[in-house]
């Protein structure tokens, strides 16, 4: 089990992907990144700060794109740092690139309040 | 160029007939037009009877193997005859010609016919004979079955660039890459040589030895003080900078440059629909090879078409204990620095990696077995090994290395064929590239590599079995260069997928040399031009000079750069070959090669103004030649 220096999981596999974003009910943020990537790294402490400020809403995740590949092309990240913000196995945001904290906490926020929104109009059920 | 035999054309009629008359003006008008090439043998008979009764009544047509004379009754009839050395005898005027069946090379046939015939001969075939593409028809179809319209066995600069460009033109593409690992076990991501142990990391450690070389010879002359051992001298002028160069950011920041190209090119890839898979293959059949990951499982997968472009590999040192040297494979990727290092080899890669290692305050010695860079210029070539020993750089000339023994401390004790020994941290070894094609499975599908470099031979990039192509670096007798191996592989795939005839061009390529003194050329080298054309029919303008930038720099007040441009003695000069040393070499000769591609003269040359100032304009200011004597030292503005 692998932790990431945001703090989040590693995910070490297609079936982990699979398993705890795709088919997870509460919204999980993928973080795809690699070791070689500067602005990468510059995006850890950005990553790090939502975890923190987040934890009970999100969960935050981790993939780097050398060793799961095929989760990444899958999941159409053309470059990297990219963001995805998943709920129920979709993607409710992509965010590309090295963005500061403020614009992704506003992201995340809009993603949450979507979600809430969305489960308003279905019927109840936990996030 | 073959000379093309006349054609000699027998036309029979009679005189009265508008058909026959009218063939035999075109025919008259062609020999006039072209006299060396066509000669007409008239047999004019008075009237249709007459003529009638020699052709359908003397035998005359039994002579001809064609079936469709049997039902030529008409006036015209022409045919070929068979080529002679010497010129026929020609009776004028002769009414019932005397014809040996074995003279006849060909019925040509009535009026339609003969018009057709001279509508081909008056098409300008022969220049388009050499420049267009006749490659073997490999058979392909659209409903072939297989996985893939082509698999390419190679993701490196020509293998991708001819699997983006045939996926573009609605192939279905595979492309295979696979690198097995050096001696020492370095390894590598997608890309190839070029992006991962070639010309990527070589420029970019040669930039880097460039900039620790300006810090150390030019700052302080520019005033510019970058942390001097102490201030200002007495005399004004800024102490000598000294630097250090940190090995593992260098090479750190060089690594994940390349891993950022390596996943560039795999999205590239799956943009293109290109289908990438890291595995090895080997040929089956010809329409079958058998994959294997790097975990051993194996797989088939069949196409219509192959492309091999799979590259070289450096050759090994096959001296005693030369398992212990490295190669350019594991150089740019070292932990850590080489420390002392022997770079065994002349040829250019030995020479730029010696270049950027004492570039970058490395203690390095370069052992030579004869000359330096073969292939290349030889006045050229011996002006770089003159400024890498100004650079500090040793050489020890005519020896080879005869053992390598690791000692105790690490190090590794090289014993010379002269006797000679010393002490390295590092032996590098660059004595050659060949190619990786033993494994490959090449028996089982018939085809032929050179023997001497392992190099798949090939006629417009097609091997001896039709549907198996070959490009870049394993194809024998082409410029191992990425840009090469690229072009090469686009217009394959136009050819193949596209319908294009084009072939690749592959004469007045460029190439730079990135030694610390830079090389670029194009065209002849002055040994090569005058090995072919003779030392009479050529002439040499030339010039030594410094560039701007070096001038005010003390220790460089010896560093010359020099430049030549080989002419034919035809009254145009034609411009035979172009060359350079000096800085930015690689984009001094860009745009010149574009002039070469046009047929380039030296007046065009001469009489294009130059950009002041730069080194450049130094090839379009020339004047003085070598044969005048004078003194090639450039004077002022």
């Amino acid at each position: 089990m692998a932790v990431a220096k945001t703090g989040g999981k590693v995910l070490e596999s297609v079936e982990e992907f699979k398993k705890t974003v795709l088919d997870s009910n509460g919204p999980v943020l993928v973080f795809f990144t690699a070791p070689w990537c500067g602005p990468c790294r510059l995006s850890v402490p950005v990553v790090k700060d939502v975890m923190k400020e987040f934890s009970s809403r999100l969960r935050v995740v981790e993939v780097c794109t050398d060793d799961l590949p095929e989760v990444a092309a899958d999941a159409n990240v053309v470059s990297i740092p990219t963001i995805q913000i998943y709920s129920r196995g979709e993607v409710m945001d992509t965010i590309v690139g090295c963005v500061a904290k403020s614009v992704l906490f506003s992201s995340v926020e809009k993603v949450l309040e979507d979600i809430a929104l969305r489960v308003g109009d279905v019927g109840s059920e936990k996030s | 160029m073959a000379s093309i035999p006349r054609k000699t054309v027998h036309i029979s009629g009679y005189s009265s007939c508008g058909f026959y008359t009218r063939i035999l003006n075109i025919l008259k008008s062609l020999t006039v037009l072209f006299p060396t090439r066509i000669e007409i043998v008239d047999h004019e008979f008075v009237d249709r009877s007459s003529y009638r009764k020699w052709l359908l009544e003397s035998g005359f047509k039994e002579k001809f193997s064609d079936p469709r004379v049997k039902d030529h009754s008409t006036s015209p009839f022409c045919w070929l005859e068979k080529p002679r050395a010497e010129p026929a005898q020609r009776t004028n005027g002769d009414q019932v010609p005397d014809i040996k069946a074995e003279d006849i090379e060909a019925f040509i046939g009535g009026h339609d016919d003969t018009l057709a015939w001279c509508r081909s001969f008056m098409a300008p075939c022969e220049e388009k004979a050499t420049n267009g593409v006749e490659m073997v028809d490999d058979g392909h179809n659209p409903g072939h079955g297989y996985d893939y319209d082509l698999v390419v066995i190679g993701g490196g600069s020509g293998g991708m660039a001819a699997s983006k460009e045939a996926a573009d033109l609605g192939a279905k593409v595979a492309c295979l890459d696979f690198v097995k690992p050096s001696p020492k076990g370095t390894t590598w991501g997608l890309g190839g040589t070029c992006v991962n142990v070639g010309c990527i990391p070589k420029k970019l450690f040669h930039a880097g030895s460039l900039l620790n070389e300006a810090f150390k010879k030019d700052a302080a002359f520019y005033g510019v003080k970058v942390g001097s051992k102490d201030g200002s001298r007495e005399d004004g002028l800024l102490a000598e900078t000294s630097t250090n160069v940190h090995w593992s950011v260098l090479r750190e920041n060089i690594q994940n440059y390349i891993r950022g190209l390596n996943f560039k090119y795999r999205v590239r890839l799956r943009e293109k629909e290109v289908d990438y898979h890291n595995k090895l293959a080997t040929f089956v059949d010809d329409h079958t090879i058998e994959i294997v990951d790097k975990k051993g499982r194996v797989d088939t997968l069949t196409s219509s078409r192959f492309l091999i472009a799979t590259g070289g590999r450096p050759a090994p040192l096959e001296c005693e204990g030369g398992e212990l040297a490295i190669s350019s494979d594991d150089i740019f990727s070292l932990e850590s620095s080489p420390g002392k290092t022997l770079c065994v080899g002349a040829s250019y890669i030995s020479l730029e990696c010696a270049g950027f290692l004492a570039g970058i305050g490395l203690d390095v010695t370069v052992a030579v077995r004869s000359i330096l860079l073969r292939g290349f210029d030889r006045q050229c070539a011996d002006k770089i090994g003159e400024y890498m020993i100004d650079h500090g750089v040793k050489f020890r000339r005519e020896v080879t290395p005869k053992k390598l023994e690791k000692l105790e401390s690490g190090e590794i004790k090289v014993t010379f064929s002269d006797g000679s020994d010393d002490t390295y941290d590092t032996v590098l070894t660059a004595i050659g590239r060949h190619a990786d094609t033993e494994k490959l499975g090449l028996d089982k599908i018939g085809v032929e590599v050179n023997p001497k470099n392992k190099r798949i031979l090939g006629k417009y990039e097609q091997t001896q079995c039709p549907n198996v192509y070959a490009i870049g670096d394993v194809l024998d007798g082409t410029p191992e260069l990425t840009p090469v191996a690229i072009q090469s592989g686009i217009l394959l795939a136009r050819r193949l997928f596209g319908g294009s005839k084009e072939p690749m061009d592959y004469r007045n390529v460029c190439t730079t040399v990135f030694t610390p003194v830079e090389y670029s050329c194009v065209g002849y080298s002055e040994d090569e031009a005058i090995e072919k054309f003779g030392e009479a029919a050529v002439e040499v303008y030339h010039r030594e000079f410094q560039p701007l930038e070096w001038s005010l720099s003390l220790g460089r007040g010896h560093n010359f750069a020099y430049t030549k441009v080989i002419v034919d003695k035809t009254p145009q000069e034609n411009v035979l070959g172009i060359h350079y040393v000096g800085p930015n070499a690689g984009e001094v000769m860009q745009g010149y090669g574009v002039a070469m591609k046009q047929g380039l003269t030296f007046k065009n040359l001469i009489e294009t103004v130059g950009i002041h100032p730069t080194s450049s304009e130094e090839i379009v200011t020339l004047s003085v030649t070598k044969s005048s004597g004078e003194d090639a030292a450039a004077g002022g503005c």
